[in-house]
């Protein structure tokens, strides 16, 4: 018994879906709207289409070609049936739903299958856009409008994951905004295009107010859950160095991260960016030491509070220090970039025993954090014996001349820093050149280069001085990052792109620990204190220069002004925007109650503003409802009570005429202005000022108002003459 | 068994509940909108709740402020902000396209019960509004509806017709709709309230209200046609003086014959006309016919066939229906009224509503 109710209910309940679906289910759309919608969806993939694989791009190109196809058809069907491009048709079947189903699944699978190769992010990306693929062919109820409204919104915002230039962002917000247009054009479908943009455009602004506010103060949260990251090729240094390895990094234009000092900006020649440190040669390679890595991981997941704090880096710290923020472009690695020796108070951000910054993480997106440099500290007073070993470490069957040519220097000088000037002295003196195209070597010899080529760059002579400088009994090891920076005077900050990338050595010596020494200096000084010089940005250009040549654009001064201009405002941008973290938050926020606290008189005063402007507003607001009929009996009044401040007086039982003769008769003066006034107020009540048209009755309350202000003149005036 | 008795008793609870909330919402709506003929919506009679849409796009944005924290990305949370902040922007908005409409209604309804009529309102507005629908929301209650339903079985086809009339958009000035009213129950009672709902925006919110423009509807009984008089009917033809005949001989027993000559009156039927008078130059006259003993029709709910009070009711409404098509003077005696012997528009109209009220 029970069951078959049961069964009933189900039945009845099946029945009432049924008829509610079948009640919804004609939805009827104009061919611009299902046009506005194909646009929207080509706008929404576009945003993604860097990330796309080939194969879904050609089905996600080939179902919008399909239903263009089919709705132009329609369109031109009904513009030829009819004279109006307004008729309304229900999405025609395309696809019959089996098949969508079908490619649904197999789509699913495909991305499942792929997904080894896309990385989670990216499969699921792509599962989202099949969706929104797919959806655009069934269409049936006013609630897949909405979802297909929806699911453009994610799409395009969700290709914000892989880019945040303030352009694409912008294009973007606005694509997200636009996307509601579809929603205005269903309920009003009779409204004009220019108008429905109109409408949604004035909603959008009105809204970036609230949404700046909110922004700026409602608290930034640390992540929920791990997301999977995006994957990406690392850019960049890596952290095994091979000679010539740096060369196609000088070749690159993009940039490496920006950098905004709080005081003065050092000189360029100070400006060596610590990336890492390679301190294990094999005779080809410089490595990151793998104990190193070791301790490296540890501090990384173990001891964090450990690995930022000074005490556990061997530092003597001297000087002031020097504040800046860095914002580093995403690497997909985890170095960080500072000058030394630098501190970070950042809970994200570790610090190795060689002093090289480090993310815990990869940096995926834009990052941006705050350093304090301590230039003149000394780096490592005492080495460990441990670390002295590592730093000494010599693979001798490389390179032998050079083994052979400093022990004989080691000979020669028993001082290290007499030992250091020679081998510098010897790169200046001598015909070794800086060329960012040195001959090949062979097995990346050392001894090649030292004896026969002579002609390289900073890794050459980084690689070749380090090695030297440990044959000779001296620890050295190779550092390398970023040399220099560009200025741009626009935003007083430092861009530093990847052709900035630079190598050079340390040496520990007793007493100064250890102490930075750039070969390349000695070989090309230009190249430290000012960066490329011309020569070698002659060089540079002939070999970026590819298919067509950006030489002589480059040249052009306005071209240049407009690119800095373009850059500041990106910088801009990425450091209050993109990179607004929840420290910088409270520190605004900070500020802000300070200045709050401090200008107290300019915190009311702003409120007194608004509220003057409010109370105008509504007086405006007021005054327009008014109809001029009744302005012209308040300026009536208006006259009347000025005229009895000054003992001419109406009496009640007067009528409007007999004042107005009255006037005429005792103050002659005044009735020339008070008389239209009086005039225009016994017509309206006592004729039909209905009939004028609303021009001249603006006009006419011109005029009276014209003789008020004068009538009030005239008054002060006698008013002033009888004292 | 027992199974449908616990579900018939929570829907009985259910449903009794559901009643009682109804009643108090409707007091406080009769508080809170008083009826008047002419009324201006504002802030104090709209009301805005979001639609499912509008409850979807908001988990939505919260979907996309996790997105944004879970990849520490401000922009995605800038725009899951601003999608917040254009939520409630465009709560503002849709409250403004309804706020400020002024309503006119100056006409009640009449019409028979099972008839679709139309309530003329004229909405003015000072600016242009979108997408608004007005309907009366006939909640037929349950009891209601089975008695509806035997009555409308004839005329399915109303269930499938809008009860709604949709603007899409309102001119400036003044716009006068026609809102579908169906008429379910005889009597004269008060209209109801008119629910006018917009989701114009984006589909985000429901903007409504639900006004009573303190008007009534004279509901007239079915008009049903007697088997009896049917009979009658068929043997006597068409003719009109036969026609007068069959009623009287449904209603009493006697017959009807010439009374007397009267001036005519603008607005008799022609029918009537002693035409042999005027073709001989006497003038206009009206035969007037009267019956042997009361000499005229008289319809009377007492000498009706039994039957219930509604079925004795939709007879009379249909012989007065017809009476008045068939142009036949008649007077109606009710039980505690009697509409004198007349005949025109007006008096069909009162002798219908003397039915309604029954």
């Amino acid at each position: 018994m029970t069951k078959t109710t049961e069964q009933n209910l189900k039945q009845k309940y099946k029945n009432s879906t049924a008829k509610k679906v079948a009640g919804k289910s004609d939805l009827k759309l104009n061919s611009k709207m299902y046009f506005g919608l194909l646009i929207f969806q080509l706008l929404n993939l576009l945003t993604l289409v860097l990330q796309f694989n080939f194969i879904y791009l050609i089905f996600a190109i080939f179902a919008l070609a399909l239903q263009f196809m089919v709705h132009f058809k329609a369109f031109r069907q009904a513009a030829s049936n009819t004279n109006s491009a307004v008729t309304l048709y229900a999405s025609p079947k395309i696809l019959p739903s089996w098949i969508i189903l079908v490619l649904a699944l197999s789509g699913s699978v495909g991305i499942a299958l792929a997904g080894q190769t896309l990385g989670l992010l990216l499969s699921m990306i792509h599962l989202l856009c099949f969706a929104y693929s797919l959806k655009l062919f069934e269409i049936t109820s006013r609630k897949d409008l909405y979802q297909l409204v929806v699911l453009g919104i994610f799409v395009a915002t969700s290709s914000l994951i892989f880019i945040q230039s303030i352009y694409f962002s912008i294009a973007v917000i606005v694509l997200v905004l636009a996307n509601f247009w579809i929603l205005i054009h269903y309920f009003a479908p009779t409204m004009a295009l220019p108008v429905q943009t109109k409408l949604l455009a004035k909603l959008s602004l009105y809204s970036v107010p609230v949404a700046i506010v909110l922004f700026i103060v409602f608290p930034k949260l640390s992540p929920f859950w791990q997301v999977p990251n995006v994957e990406s090729a690392k850019v960049g240094l890596s952290d095994s160095v091979k000679i010539g390895d740096i060369a196609q990094l000088a070749l690159s234009d993009e940039l490496a991260f920006r950098v905004s000092f709080q005081n003065n900006n050092p000189e360029h020649a100070q400006l060596y960016w610590r990336a890492m440190v390679l301190d294990d040669f094999d005779g080809v390679t410089w490595r990151q030491d793998q104990q190193e890595e070791g301790q490296h991981n540890k501090q990384r997941y173990g001891s964090a509070s450990l690995s930022h704090t000074k005490d556990s880096v061997d530092v003597a710290i001297k000087g002031t220090g020097l504040a800046y923020q860095v914002i580093a472009e995403p690497s997909f690695q985890s170095w960080l970039f500072a000058l030394d020796f630098a501190t970070s108070e950042q809970g994200n951000i570790g610090q190795r025993d060689d002093y090289a910054l480090f993310y815990r993480g990869i940096i995926s997106q834009t990052l941006s954090y705050q350093v304090t440099s301590y230039p003149k500290a000394i780096l490592a007073p005492n080495l460990s014996a441990e670390s002295r070993a590592l730093n000494l470490a010599l693979s001798t069957d490389n390179n032998p001349k050079l083994l052979a040519k400093a022990q004989q220097l080691r000979k020669q000088y028993s001082e290290d820093k007499s030992l250091i000037n020679h081998v510098l002295a010897e790169f200046n003196q001598q015909d070794y050149f800086y060329t960012l195209q040195p001959p090949k070597l062979n097995n990346n010899s050392l001894d090649q280069f030292y004896f026969d080529t002579k002609a390289g760059f900073c890794e050459h002579y980084a690689s070749t001085f380090t090695y030297v400088m440990r044959a000779a009994g001296i620890p050295a090891r190779m550092v390398v990052g970023y040399l220099g920076g560009e200025l741009n005077p626009n935003g007083n900050y430092l861009s530093v792109y990847q052709r900035n990338a630079h190598a050079w050595s340390e040496v520990w010596l007793p007493e100064s620990g250890w102490q930075r020494v750039d070969p390349t200096a000695a070989v090309a000084p230009e190249r430290v204190e000012r960066g490329f010089s011309n020569n070698l940005r002659q060089e540079y250009n002939h070999l970026s220069s590819g298919l067509f040549s950006m030489q002589s654009l480059r040249a052009m001064q306005w071209y240049q002004q407009l690119k800095m201009q373009i850059d500041a405002i990106d910088y801009q941008w990425t450091r209050w925007v993109i990179g607004y973290t929840g420290q910088k938050q409270s520190r605004v926020m900070a500020q802000l109650i300070a200045s709050l606290k401090q200008g107290k008189a300019i915190g009311y005063f702003m409120l007194f503003l608004i509220a003057v402007a409010l109370l105008f507003y509504f007086v405006k607001s007021v005054q327009v409802k008014d109809k001029p009929k009744d302005r012209i009996k308040a300026l009536y009044l208006k006259a009347l009570a000025l005229l009895a401040q000054h003992n001419v007086v109406k009496i009640k039982s007067m009528t409007a005429q007999q004042f107005a003769h009255f006037v005429d008769t005792t103050h002659p003066d005044l009735a020339a202005n008070f008389s239209p006034i009086s005039k225009s107020f016994t017509e309206l009540a006592y004729q039909n000022f209905e009939e004028l048209s609303q021009q001249e009755r603006n006009k006419r309350l011109a005029e009276i108002q014209a003789s008020y202000r004068k009538l009030r003149w005239q008054l002060w005036l006698n008013k002033l003459s009888v004292k | 068994m027992l199974y449908t008795r616990k579900h018939s008793v929570f829907s009985s609870l259910k449903a009794s509940l559901k009643s009682a909330l109804n009643l108090r919402f409707n007091s406080w709506l009769a508080r809170r909108i008083p009826k008047h003929s002419q009324q201006v919506i504002n802030h104090r009679n709209i009301f805005i709740i979001p639609t499912r849409f509008g409850a979807g796009l908001m988990v939505f944005m919260l979907l996309l402020f996790l997105l944004g924290t879970n990849y520490q990305n401000n922009v995605i949370i800038l725009i899951s902000y601003l999608l917040v902040s254009f939520f409630v922007v465009v709560l503002l908005h849709s409250f403004f396209n309804l706020s400020g409409l002024k309503f006119q209604a100056n006409s009640a309804l009449q019409g028979f019960v099972g008839d679709k009529v139309y309530f003329p309102l004229n909405v003015s507005s000072k600016k242009e509004r979108f997408n608004i629908s007005f309907s009366f929301d006939q909640v037929l209650n349950d009891v209601n509806s089975s008695e509806v339903d035997n009555i409308l079985s004839a005329n399915e086809s109303y269930n499938n017709q809008p009860n709604e009339v949709t603007l899409t958009e309102v001119a400036k000035g003044d716009n006068n709709i026609r809102v579908p009213y169906r008429i379910c129950k005889r009597g004269e009672y008060s209209l109801g309230r008119l629910l006018i709902i917009s989701e114009f925006g984006f589909g985000l919110f429901k903007t409504w209200t639900r006004l009573d423009f303190a008007q009534h509807v004279t509901a007239f009984p079915k008009p049903v046609a007697n088997v009896w008089l049917d009979k009658e009917q068929s043997v006597a033809g068409e003719d009109v003086e036969n026609n007068t005949q069959s009623y009287q001989d449904s209603f009493q027993p006697g017959q009807d014959e010439f009374h007397q000559l009267q001036h005519y009156k603008l607005g008799e039927p022609l029918s009537r006309v002693a035409w042999k008078h005027v073709a001989r130059g006497q003038g206009w006259f009206t035969k007037q016919y009267q019956q042997a003993l009361s000499g005229k029709l008289q319809l009377d709910f007492s000498q009706l066939p039994a039957g219930t009070v509604e079925q004795r009711l939709s007879w009379l409404s249909y012989a007065i229906k017809d009476c008045s098509e068939k142009q036949i003077p008649f007077s109606l005696k009710l039980a505690e009224h009697t509409v004198e012997y007349d005949h025109s528009a007006q008096h069909t109209l009162k002798c219908l509503t003397a039915l309604a009220r029954y």
